[in-house]
């Protein structure tokens, strides 16, 4: 819940943390699950998340404010597809040395409500310093946690620790696969209850 | 050549099936697999948008985009054909509740949109081959949500520990059924 009385660094901090949007509510799940092979794709696709959150925010506070306009969803997602297929031809060799989806997983933002969300139901109604803030807080709250999980998911699952091999047989190499980025995103959304309840006792 | 589509359609379903294979979560899954019957109507609208979306987009990639050499306005074409099958199932179901309900989930999808850019990418060979996985891939969506809602519905209805409702119990359940589509998808 936001109110009219926080600040923009309040607004930024609590979606940073204490109402995360990937483990308070779950948007953008996939990015955490499917995204997070490699600690170098998952800075890549988080940072593109954010971008489009900030874009998104801007350009709804912008037409909300000055002309009392809400943009329709469709029109959102079309121009995000068009950035993204910018981002796309762009960043070709970049994605080509990048785990196998990346493509397909950065593609999907086009549709996902991660990057919508904010835009829709706080920033068409705010000044645009706020929604900044607030895109701001939760596009770098989703990218903080991606880079975590893969962090995990490369050491436990690859044996790769800030580029370099630590072991030649990593100690479970299921956390490498699909699988482990549902475990270790899991093991994220409960360690995340637990501290948040346990913040509120 | 019976074969090659029967395993087109099993690969479909068991292996190039975005939910659980890909970990190509849509957020609405997390709620609509909460009960069975909510589940069913969900299951049904997103096969039917796989299926029409993810054949109609095959098609577009390689009979129109691919020999017009437009292919980088891919992704904004494919939102815009998205669009067309959700107004085109809206309008076919109107009136039927146990799909016309779950619509506005699709509006934008990930799984639809996810389902559509596996077969662009894992299905080159040809026409027939990639109209069987899509309806493999359709199937095996239907499939794994029913799957999940049914376990899901044992698991919490138990006294379940509280922090691991929702998400957290969704995302075991998924993985589960992951390691099961691993060990099925070794007979392909």
């Amino acid at each position: 819940m936001r109110l009219p009385s926080e600040s923009k660094q309040q607004l930024f901090i609590k979606n940073l943390l204490s109402e995360n949007g990937l483990l308070f509510s779950g948007t953008g799940i996939f990015l955490a699950v499917a995204g997070t092979q490699t600690t170098e794709q998952a800075f890549f696709l988080g940072s593109v998340c954010l971008a489009l959150i900030l874009i998104n925010s801007i350009a709804s506070s912008i037409a909300g404010d000055l002309f009392r306009y809400r943009i329709p969803l469709w029109v959102m997602a079309l121009a995000s597809a068009i950035i993204l297929a910018a981002i796309g031809s762009a960043f070709a060799v970049k994605l080509s040395h990048l785990p196998g989806h990346t493509l397909i997983i950065m593609y999907l933002l086009a549709a996902g409500p991660v990057v919508f969300s904010r835009a829709r139901a706080f920033s068409h109604t705010t000044s645009l310093g706020r929604a900044v803030f607030d895109a701001a807080g939760q596009g770098t709250g989703i990218l903080l946690v991606m880079t975590v999980i893969a962090f995990a998911r490369e050491l436990i699952g690859r044996g790769y620790l800030a580029g370099g091999k630590l072991w030649d047989n990593p100690p479970w190499p299921a956390m490498g696969a699909v699988c482990g980025g549902m475990l270790l995103t899991f093991m994220a959304v409960v360690i995340y209850r637990s501290a948040v309840s346990g913040g509120r006792k | 050549m019976t074969a090659n589509l029967a395993i087109a359609f099993l690969t479909g379903a068991f292996v190039y099936q975005p939910l659980v294979n890909f970990g190509l979560i849509p957020t609405s899954a997390e709620g609509m697999t909460r009960q069975p019957n909510q589940a069913l109507g969900y299951s049904l609208a997103g096969g039917m948008m796989i299926a029409g979306f993810g054949f109609s987009a095959w098609v577009l990639h390689y009979l129109v985009l691919g020999p017009l050499k437009i292919l980088p306005i891919e992704l904004p074409v494919l939102l815009l054909l998205m669009w067309g099958w959700h107004r085109l199932l809206g309008k076919l179901f109107f009136g039927h509740s146990l799909i016309e309900s779950q619509l506005p989930l699709y509006f934008l999808n990930i799984a639809v949109l996810g389902s559509g850019l596996l077969l662009i990418h894992y299905t080159p060979n040809d026409i027939l081959t990639a109209l069987s996985r899509t309806f493999g891939i359709s199937l095996g969506f239907v499939l794994s949500n029913l799957l999940i809602s049914f376990f899901r519905e044992k698991a919490e209805r138990t006294s379940f520990y509280g922090r691991l409702k929702g998400w957290p119990v969704f995302l075991i359940v998924c993985s589960i059924f992951w390691l099961s589509y691993q060990g099925i998808s070794l007979l392909f």
